[in-house]
């Protein structure tokens, strides 16, 4: 009936997904591994099947605004340095395997390790990472090297023992990857499969004992898309109104 | 009389269609890439002329829209896949219909490590899709796209002699209207980690819809005032 109408609607809707999405980002400013959410559009048109029959051009009918996805953006946050030796971070690209406690895998930009109860290293939420890595009760440090070696300072002992290897995981599309958890996530067909590869080799990041990812979210660009889409929002609005208007003109040409 | 009716009518069905467009370049007031749409239509007169002949008076009237091509806003991202163009030029981009092209230049890699647009449309270099598989890429100003150091492909940017010849294809992109207008390869500056905006302004599409919604309400007056005449007159001549 009046298309603007609906187009009007389309763009509001747009809007306010972007705000839903910055409302999530700002929310998670201080969270340690946090990626933020990206809205991306295009406009709509639909055209129409005799298009090509025509010379001079009838145009295709105007249909609003579309969402092609919202996805995480995995650009690598700012590393902060605690000097716990348990805290680990990926300085580059590259995610840790973890196992879920279904047994299948999953993948974790580092944070703040735990030891379980049965001696093996895992990641905040208890995750064990794959390989597993036994760390010995009676352990007095632990030592995690750029390239992924872990080293574990036993008493009675002059040198640290080595206790195992971690390999970084790559995806060809990180934006693809699904969320399951807070920090974790499992690859999609968008994502593409899983590339293991040392530390430090592939494009692969390193890892850096002492230190977490902290939220690659900026305060600065979130306030700015907030307050655009606000405005462009309300002109949305306006449209529908304007649109309202004459429609109920329309409804009163007979008096 | 049935000439005041038709030329009210048409007037009236113009307002709608320039509200459309005026709705479109509103809803995509933030959209990266968007180009505004110039409503126009052909003369009142011929219209007219030409509409009551025709069945429907909205059959008669052709409407068609130009794409005004001026550039948007450069807006600073920082992502490594976004690129903008300084200049003229636009990106092209392989769809099931044939190449297409745009100016926006969110890119991501899918998972077969083609670049891509968000729509999944291929980003053409010179030597047809760009594939990055292993680590990402990132794309210098120069528009070669590097993947660990070595130069994988350069971006295919194109530039048209008659750029009025470009309407709107689905999903954001501009195709030419009947092929008459050839692209040709050019080599402008990149700039990495911007994108570039809309290039609606909201002003004018403000001062535009207040107009339409006007000049609408003028027409249903006209039309009232009609409606009595006529009412006036059937009134009137019955009383004999």
């Amino acid at each position: 009936m009046n298309d603007s109408l609906y187009i009007a609607a389309t763009g509001m809707q747009a809007q306010q997904t972007t705000i839903d999405t910055v409302a999530a980002n700002l929310a998670n400013v201080n969270t340690p591994g946090f990626k933020k959410g990206r809205v991306s559009f295009h406009e709509m048109i639909e055209t129409g099947a005799d298009l090509a029959a025509t010379t001079s051009a009838l145009p295709a009918a105007s249909m609003g605004i579309a969402i092609d996805a919202v996805g995480k953006d995995f650009t690598p946050g700012q590393l902060q340095q605690t000097g716990r030796q348990l805290d680990l971070a990926i300085s580059g690209d590259g995610f840790l395997e973890v196992t879920l406690a279904d047994g299948s895998r999953a993948y974790s930009r580092g944070g703040t390790l735990q030891i379980t109860k049965d001696s093996y290293l895992a990641d905040a939420h208890g995750q064990v990472l794959k390989p597993a890595i036994y760390v010995p009760s009676n352990t007095q440090s632990i030592k995690i090297t750029n390239d992924g070696k872990i080293f574990v300072q036993l008493p009675n002992q002059a040198q640290p023992t080595e206790m195992g290897q971690i390999e970084l995981v790559q995806f060809q599309n990180p934006s693809g990857l699904r969320q399951v958890g807070s920090g974790t996530y499992q690859p999609t067909e968008d994502s593409g499969e899983a590339v293991y590869g040392k530390p430090g080799t592939l494009g692969l990041g390193t890892l850096v004992q002492g230190s977490i990812e902290s939220s690659n979210v900026s305060l600065v660009d979130e306030m700015v898309t907030l307050m655009t889409a606000q405005r462009a929002y309300e002109l949305s609005s306006k449209v529908a109104q304007t649109a309202d208007e004459l429609m109920s003109l329309t409804n009163n040409l007979r008096r | 009389m049935t000439n005041a009716l038709d030329a009210i009518t048409h007037s009236m069905q113009a307002d709608l269609r320039y509200l459309e467009t005026v709705s479109q370049n509103m809803a995509n007031v933030s959209t990266p890439g968007y180009k505004r749409s110039i409503p126009s239509a052909q003369a009142f007169d011929d219209a007219l002329q030409a509409g009551s002949s025709a069945h429907l008076p909205s059959d008669a009237m052709h409407f068609f829209h130009a794409v005004d091509l001026s550039p948007g806003a450069l807006q600073q991202t920082n992502r490594t896949l976004d690129v903008a163009i300084s200049g003229d030029g636009y990106f092209e981009f392989s769809t099931p219909d044939g190449p297409a092209y745009g100016r926006a230049g969110n890119f991501q890699v899918d998972a077969t490590g083609r670049l891509v647009t968000p729509a999944g449309f291929a980003v053409q270099g010179q030597a047809g899709d760009i594939v990055a598989r292993g680590a990402p890429p990132l794309i210098d100003q120069t528009g070669h796209v590097m993947q660990a150091g070595e130069v994988i492909d350069r971006i295919k940017i194109v530039r048209f002699e008659n750029p009025k010849d470009l309407v709107k294809a689905p999903n954001g992109l501009l195709v030419p209207n009947d092929g008459s207008t050839q692209p040709i390869e050019v080599s402008p500056e990149l700039q990495s980690g911007y994108l570039e905006g809309s290039n609606v302004s909201p002003m004018r599409e403000m001062i535009a819809m207040l107009e339409t919604a006007r000049h609408f309400e003028s027409a249903q007056k006209l039309f009232q005032g009609y409606d009595d005449v006529l009412s006036t007159a059937i009134r009137k001549l019955g009383e004999f």
